[in-house]
């Protein structure tokens, strides 16, 4: 059905796309493997007409396409699942599907008819005139899903699904790889796009797996295995530190404390770490992590509740190490260098105040050392580089290292490895566990369990704003599928 | 840096020579019109002192815009703070006779509080300050009126600040103690350039050196990653609009006190031109100086200009508006890659 030659996709000096052929028959799911940074999500806008290519072709039936929009795409026979929803919460799943369609005048019921006649096609149930807003995550993916279907005049052939699961629970992920094996029994072709190893296993008929833009393997999913494929992906047999079993014990007397912290979709939250221990924080994104955060560094205020770090019952010396999720608006100030980046931290402000200003070249130097210890490329500008013009993964680099160099009270990070390959994120998880060693309190709020399971003391579960199972929350070594089930929700 | 600095440079040049175009369309003579200019900037020591005298309220107003953008507040009302500087000035000088200090510290007193008004609004009920400083900018217009009203009959209110003859709506002039001396005898040209090139250096150092700016900078350029970095970026606003206030007032007191002597009713418009000054000065303290000098230069060739060539100084507004459209290109307005 769809051939991919030699394609490749340039980025200033930057190579997203190397040389990467692939293809797709009708009746067959393809998952397409890769870290993120891989280049999967520039092959799907490729695909899906968002992006032209540098160079090689697309074949469509045998014939050479190229695509100019999305819209050529669409009216082609290739729907896309963006993994962030494309759709206009306060309009219906009719009104959506007709902006979706875009010709004639807009007939509601003849659109939420179609949309409830394909649901059913699909094995679950829609109401047609239920508006976005309303609706479950879960919900919303079927109606891009149902959107996505509708391709031109006919039916979409080829379906691009990008990690369609990332923001799903367990439960929620089970019944869309039901809904993506009945449009394999329609005849479809469907790419999956996705860096989680067992649903690929577990869907997909034949992986292409990426890595720096190019193909590093293709493989039958009958004939390989988790290990193989996820060695493929990082290039290197994978060496995970080995994951905690036993509790620490506490070190000192510094403890976070937080106490009926409410605010928004965060709901009582009351948790205490000791100092030395890291807890981590499960859930699905969407369940009050943004929220803690947020009330955490100090960029809101709480409805109700406190919390402290305190030592002896006294306030603890040092401020709070803070890793936010999103680096690039919270973490950082790209239009700076990286040492006025540093220099947001107020220890090395104190640290080299002068009368006369501040000792800029003290502060330059203090991040030329922090950049060599963390391992932070930036072009030949070394410490002057802007910080928008690091990669991603170094950007993260600059965010911890500011967070764990000056003595933490404690520290709070979200999805710390977020972005980065798997030896940095290694490296930021040795980091982790060096300043939980060094004596201070640390929570880690993650939508990676593999992140969760290897390196907390504690486990626990965000879920509507409410702390699972309780204060006390689960011991490291808990099971997969018993913080899966919290995930979703479930209490015994 | 090169990739900064090119465009300041060849941005005047291609601006010139849309000026050139659109100055042939209205009928006249570039070249001629080119010359005229340059004559009256720079064609004689006096018309040159004239040039410089023109550029230090540019500089003061150019230096409040460029250091409240870098503190992410946009300050439309420099031409507002600095009338309120004129008048503070007018009113301590004219009226109760005070020294020149005085007159000038009283002067960034008023243009600070005028902008801190405007500081005060956004941090209290979230009013942009684009609009608010706007319309303070109105607002200083019509008290500077109120000030200077000639009374039509004779129980009508009388200006506060108005001349004791009462003839023409202006300020009674300084009085010498009050007065900024010459640098150049018998010109427009007085000491408060010295202190305009001292607040430029004292403004980058500010901005690029102290911690206080540094914090204004981080908490203009992005109040979250300030914020959740520990920064109150309230108080680097509210301090910050008053410190660029002060800036502009300044400028307005030393206008008065240095170049005209007395408060008149026209507002000069020194406070928007700032706009394109410190825009064209890459919102850079050091850069501001040479915008303001370009802009100077051309207020004070375009009248001699139509003096000289008989080409009307409308053609020096329409060569202001295609620099300040050009300044808008500059890529710090882009969005950062």
């Amino acid at each position: 059905m769809l051939q991919v030659r030699n394609l490749s996709r340039q980025f200033g000096n930057f190579r997203a796309l190397d040389s990467v052929n692939f293809g797709v028959s009708g009746g067959e799911i393809v998952g397409l493997l890769g870290e993120n940074g891989a280049g999967k999500s520039t092959l799907l806008k490729i695909l899906g007409g968002e992006l032209a290519a540098s160079s090689g072709e697309i074949l469509w039936d045998g014939a050479p396409m190229s695509l100019k929009s999305p819209r050529e795409a669409t009216q082609r026979g290739i729907g896309v699942v963006h993994q962030h929803f494309h759709l206009v919460p306060v309009f219906t799943v009719a009104e959506n599907l007709a902006l979706h369609a875009g010709r004639g005048a807009f007939q509601p019921d003849f659109w939420a008819k179609q949309a409830e006649k394909r649901a059913a096609s699909l094995g679950w149930k829609i109401n047609g005139h239920a508006r976005i807003e309303d609706l479950s995550v879960g919900e919303k993916q079927r109606v891009e899903i149902l959107k996505a279907l509708f391709a031109g005049d006919g039916e979409a052939r080829l379906l691009l699904l990008d990690e369609p699961t990332a923001n799903l629970t367990p439960a929620e992920v089970g019944e869309l790889i039901a809904v993506v094996r009945r449009l394999r029994e329609q005849g479809r072709g469907v790419v999956f796009v996705s860096h989680k190893l067992h649903e690929v296993m577990e869907l997909c008929d034949r992986v292409v797996v990426l890595r720096h833009g190019q193909v590093t393997g293709e493989r039958e999913t009958k004939t390989t295995n988790i290990g193989e494929l996820a060695s493929l992906m990082v290039g290197r047999d994978l060496d995970k530190t080995s994951p905690r079993t036993a509790p620490v014990t506490p070190i000192g007397t510094r403890r976070l404390r937080i106490e009926n912290l409410s605010c928004g979709a965060l709901r009582e939250f009351s948790l205490t770490i000791n100092g030395g221990e890291i807890v981590g924080l499960a859930g699905v994104d969407g369940n009050g992590q943004r929220e803690l955060m947020e009330l955490l560094s100090g960029l809101q205020k709480p409805d109700s509740g406190t919390f402290r770090v305190d030592e002896n019952g006294k306030a603890a010396t040092g401020v709070l190490g803070l890793i936010p999720a999103d680096r690039q608006s919270t973490g950082l100030i790209l239009p700076f260098d990286l040492a006025e980046n540093i220099a947001l931290h107020p220890r090395p402000r104190a640290r080299f105040r002068k009368p006369l200003g501040l000792d800029w070249p003290a502060i330059r130097q203090l991040t030329r050392d922090l950049m060599v210890k963390f391992d932070v490329r930036a072009s030949a500008t070394g410490e002057r580089a802007l910080a928008a013009r690091l990669s991603g993964g170094n950007q993260q680099k600059v965010v911890v290292a500011r967070a764990l160099s000056f003595e933490p009270s404690a520290v709070v990070a979200a999805d710390p490895a977020r972005g980065l390959d798997i030896g940095a994120g290694q490296f930021v998880h040795q980091q982790l566990r060096a300043a939980a060693d060094a004596g201070a309190p640390i929570l880690l709020i993650s939508t990676d369990l593999d992140e969760i399971l290897h390196l907390s003391d504690r486990i626990g579960v965000l879920y509507e704003g409410r702390l699972l199972p309780d204060e006390n929350l689960l011991p490291a070594g808990t099971s997969r599928d018993e913080i899966g089930k919290l995930m979703g929700g479930a209490t015994e | 840096m090169r990739s900064r600095i090119l465009p300041l440079i060849l941005l005047p040049i291609i601006a010139l020579v849309v000026c050139a175009l659109v100055v042939r369309l209205a009928g006249q003579d570039p070249i001629l019109a080119g010359q005229a200019i340059l004559r009256g900037a720079i064609g004689t020591p006096r018309n040159a002192t004239e040039s410089l005298a023109k550029t230090i309220p540019l500089i003061m107003t150019g230096l409040s815009v460029a250091l409240a953008f870098r503190a992410g507040f946009f300050n439309i009302g420099a031409e507002g703070q600095f009338l309120m500087g004129a008048l503070a000035a007018a009113g301590l000088g004219a009226k109760a006779h005070l020294p020149w200090p005085f007159v000038l510290i009283g002067g960034a007193i008023a243009g600070g509080a005028w902008a801190g008004l405007a500081g005060w609004m956004k941090l209290r009920r979230g009013a942009p300050e684009i609009i608010t400083t706007i319309m303070l900018n109105y607002v200083a217009i019509r008290i500077v009126e109120f000030s200077l009203q000639i009374p039509a009959a004779p129980n009508e209110p009388r200006g506060w600040l108005l001349e004791s003859a009462g003839a023409q709506p202006q300020s009674d002039v300084m009085p010498p103690a009050a007065q900024l001396s010459p640098i150049v005898r018998d010109s427009n040209l007085h000491a408060g350039l010295f202190l305009a090139l001292a607040c430029a250096f004292g403004c980058w150092w500010f901005l690029f050196r102290s911690e206080r700016g540094f914090l204004a900078r981080a908490a203009g350029t992005n109040p979250i990653a300030a914020r959740a970095a520990g920064i109150n970026t309230d108080a680097q606003i509210q301090w910050t609009t008053m410190l660029c206030g002060a800036l502009a007032g300044l400028g307005g007191a030393m206008e008065i006190a240095g170049a005209t002597r007395q408060l008149g009713l026209t507002p000069p418009g020194y406070g928007f031109t700032a706009i394109a000054v410190a825009l064209l000065g890459d919102l850079n303290p050091l850069g501001v100086l040479p915008a303001a000098l370009l802009f100077g230069m051309l207020g004070a060739g375009g009248g001699a200009m139509e003096r000289s060539a008989g080409i009307p100084s409308v053609t020096v507004s329409i060569i202001v508006g295609v620099l300040v459209c050009s300044a808008a290109l500059l890529p710090r307005l882009r969005p950062k890659d």
